[in-house]
């Protein structure tokens, strides 16, 4: 993400709060900006996230 | 050029495989959410893992009976290493060099996707994996 070398983004947004953990983007830029291509809702409470980055 | 798709995978176990009917948070895996990945790794040109991604997915999925098996045996890998020497797992490269440069190497030249794998070392115990 610092250099800017990755074009979209593929996340599944599990339907569970964790609690604690590991932050899911760290040492990147103050401004990084995505749009949404795709979501898909699946039948176990599963989000999946498809992003573009904003070029 | 090929574009570059980073997916987040938490962990890899064998014993929670999806044909176990439980995944990750204990949630059944929906057959949909399968097909989908499948098709993307599938068709990928090239996946990247990092060092601690690929040791933890070299070491269970090669034998596993799991959907990804076949797919990711066969796939073409980097790991994007600096410490790693050698890599066993079948069809895999080691990129030490400068990263853009790398990432250059595997886009230029052709069109499709690479999957990079990305991986939290919290996610793991998140799902009770430790």
């Amino acid at each position: 993400m610092r250099l800017d070398l990755i074009d979209e983004f593929r996340l599944d947004l599990h339907p569970c709060v964790a609690g604690e953990g590991t932050r899911l983007f760290d040492d990147v830029p103050g401004s990084y900006r995505l749009d949404l291509v795709l979501s898909t809702e699946f039948s176990n409470g599963t989000v999946g996230l498809h992003y573009r980055r904003h070029r | 050029m090929r574009g570059c798709s980073c997916t987040r995978w938490t962990a890899f176990s064998p014993t929670r495989a999806p044909s176990t009917g439980h995944f990750c948070f204990g949630l059944p895996v929906d057959p949909a959410d399968l097909k989908q990945k499948i098709g993307v790794y599938q068709g990928a040109y090239s996946h990247i893992l990092g060092r601690a991604v690929y040791e933890g997915m070299a070491g269970a999925l090669p034998t596993a009976d799991h959907p990804f098996t076949g797919i990711m045996n066969a796939a073409r890998k980097v790991v994007s290493s600096r410490t790693l020497r050698t890599a066993e797992w079948a069809n895999t490269t080691i990129a030490a060099g400068d990263t853009t440069e790398e990432i250059d190497n595997l886009r230029l030249g052709g069109d499709g996707h690479i999957v990079i794998w990305a991986a939290l070392a919290s996610g793991g115990r998140s799902c009770g994996w430790t």
